[in-house]
């Protein structure tokens, strides 16, 4: 079963992220890297999300990547139209992926472990190829315009780093929620689930349903991140959302850790790290995906943290038999 | 009337692309319980391969296509060795996964070799069209079609006769059975890459004779040729031919009839229906498994 560590592990690891988050904008300076660390802020809504339905639940889902375009178009349609404050995309976005969430869920989540897979992957391509076909809603290939500039009250979001102050602490709030979740009963239930299924149900866990309560609560992750990133940048088009994004979501998932509280935070930090050092080399960086997703599978199951934990474990295991 | 049989044309061509595509992903089910998602750009990479040995040294057409089937058998077996050999646990989930990555490197090579840049290939019999029924049939449409008529025919005799054949049905059956007489599973997996891997690269090079193949042409394909295995009912033979003509007319009709713009959410579409209403697909040919 997925380890969630003790409360006091786990509020260290929030504590050394919100540090991390605090000092970060001070170490790396400027708007185009303060752009970065908002981009780092919204893959670890995005990663948080997945980890929940992939790490806990044991349910690999393709589908977040279409999750979060669709978060997108919805923050961005209602903010170019003017539709209501703009408050309003940051609630009305999460909601509107957690009803899609919902719908996809409730049919594809009764199939079981590849057949589930499956399912989430053919939802997240109709999504993608919605976004470049419903042109009238949102502008095609071509991209939506005009999504105006962040104001939520008296606060004008106009510049990378102001932006970066709201994304910081959102995706702060959002690991802190997804690590009490995961600890929770329900977290509790779910990940029992995860590793003997007819154990779990002769144990009285509602499995069906806490599996829909969890692959909502990603989409809701996958819909925060898309509204952020849609002010952020200003623009949405069809291209970030599609099945190579999907992979890549999974695969710095996997190589950072599935089912830990630090794997997105580890997931998160590599797709900076590529950022960084690929931003003028963009054509490699599938090749380098591709490369690591299938070494990593193969070679290193538990991700990066996994094998940490697994090796100390094994170290504290071998001190308690001498 | 005329209309109906120009969609129905266009539909057999593609569908005769899905096709081998999907019985790729049913050889490679039988043998591994994995979902090979490197299949598409299999297709891809011998599209490319075709239209540049094509364009460098004109050979024969006969020639290219047996030489990018023949890279497409070895492309299957070096599949077997990077995704099934190196892992420490080869269970279909892990093995699946790892041809996700397979698939996506194979198209970033391409990318970085070819620059972006679109292959083709001539007709195998020119640029000859029949006239039926008011409507044009490119020869290249019967040529497709009758690349699935031999691969299948070739493919079914192969499994019903051949010794390793029957091996690799065995294997399919039970494996455990089947490597306590002699017959490795890894032997087994190795052969049904290599069968998927010749398939797609027929598949690639009748697809470059209809149409230019660039670096992307083959991830949709290939999802959408999963999308036809799974409606066959994945593992299945027929299931597989069946699923890819039904999804290449489904999608023409729909192009001319409904909306060419959503044409391409069809095959999910249908690949959505299947799995919830029936995951085995409409020839169940794998023991049905709790899914």
């Amino acid at each position: 079963m997925s380890s969630v560590g003790e409360p006091r592990e786990r509020l260290l690891v929030l504590a050394l992220v919100a540090l991390g988050l605090l000092i970060a904008p001070f170490l790396f300076e400027g708007d185009y890297e303060h752009g970065l660390l908002v981009g780092f802020c919204v893959n670890l809504l995005l990663l948080t999300g997945l980890n929940l339905i992939n790490g806990y639940a044991g349910q690999v889902s393709l589908a977040q990547a279409g999750f979060y375009g669709l978060g997108a178009y919805v923050a961005g349609i209602l903010g170019a139209r003017a539709i209501g404050p703009v408050w309003l995309s940051f609630v009305a976005a999460p909601l509107a992926v957690a009803a899609v969430s919902v719908v996809v869920g409730l049919p594809s989540l009764r199939l079981r472990g590849l057949y589930f897979t499956m399912a989430s992957l053919g939802a997240g391509v109709v999504l993608f190829l919605l976004f470049g076909r419903a042109v009238s809603l949102t502008g095609g290939p071509n991209g939506l315009l005009g999504v105006p500039i962040l104001e939520l009250g008296p606060l004008v979001l106009d510049t990378p780093t102001r932006i970066y102050w709201l994304a910081a602490p959102l995706a702060l709030l959002g690991l802190a929620f997804a690590g009490w979740f995961a600890a929770s009963r329900w977290g509790l239930a779910i990940r029992a689930a995860a590793t003997s299924e007819p154990a779990a149900a002769a144990a009285g866990v509602p499995i069906f349903r806490l599996r829909l309560l969890t692959f909502t609560l990603s989409g809701a992750f996958a819909g925060l991140a898309g509204a952020l990133e849609v002010y952020e940048n200003g623009f949405v088009s069809p291209e970030p959302f599609g099945f190579f994004a999907a992979v890549t979501l999974l695969v710095v998932l996997t190589l950072a850790g599935v089912g830990t509280l630090l794997g997105p935070v580890v997931g998160a930090g590599l797709l900076f790290a590529f950022d960084e050092l690929l931003a003028d080399a963009s054509d490699v960086r599938p090749l380098i995906i591709g490369l690591l997703f299938l070494i990593t599978v193969q070679a290193l199951p538990h991700g990066l943290v996994g094998t940490v934990a697994d090796w100390r474990r094994g170290r504290r295991e071998a001190r308690e038999r001498r | 009337m005329t209309d109906f049989l120009q969609l129905t044309f266009s539909g057999l061509t593609t569908g005769a692309a899905y096709a081998l595509v999907a019985l790729g992903f049913a050889i490679v089910f039988r043998g591994t319980r994995a979902i090979n998602f490197a299949q598409g750009e299999y297709v891809m990479l011998a599209g490319v391969t075709a239209g540049a040995l094509h364009q460098w040294a004109h050979p024969p057409l006969a020639v290219v296509v047996l030489a990018v089937v023949l890279m497409g058998a070895l492309c299957g077996v070096a599949t077997e060795v990077v995704c099934v050999r190196f892992t420490r646990r080869p269970d279909p989930n892990t093995i699946t996964l790892a041809t996700i990555g397979l698939g996506v490197a194979i198209k970033a090579v391409v990318l970085l070799a070819t620059d972006r840049q679109a292959y083709t290939l001539p007709g195998f019999s020119g640029d000859a069209t029949l006239h039926v029924g008011g409507a044009v049939l490119e020869a290249q449409a019967l040529w497709n079609c009758a690349l699935v008529a031999v691969a299948a025919g070739a493919l079914a005799a192969f499994l019903r006769w051949a010794p390793l054949g029957v091996a690799l049905r065995a294997s399919a059956d039970d494996g455990e059975m089947a490597a306590a007489s002699g017959f490795s599973r890894n032997g087994a997996a190795a052969w049904s890459f290599a069968l998927a891997g010749a398939l797609a690269a027929a598949a690639g090079a009748g697809l470059a004779a209809v149409s230019p193949v660039n670096y992307d042409f083959g991830t949709l394909l290939g999802l959408k040729g999963f999308a036809a295995a799974m409606l066959g009912g994945l593992g299945s033979m027929p299931g597989a031919v069946a699923g890819g003509f039904a999804i290449g007319l489904t999608e023409a009709w729909f192009a001319g009839y409904v909306s060419s713009t959503y044409a391409d959410v069809v095959a999910f579409g249908v690949l959505l229906i299947v799995l919830f209403t029936r995951p085995t697909g409409l020839f169940a040919a794998v023991r049905v498994e709790r899914v």
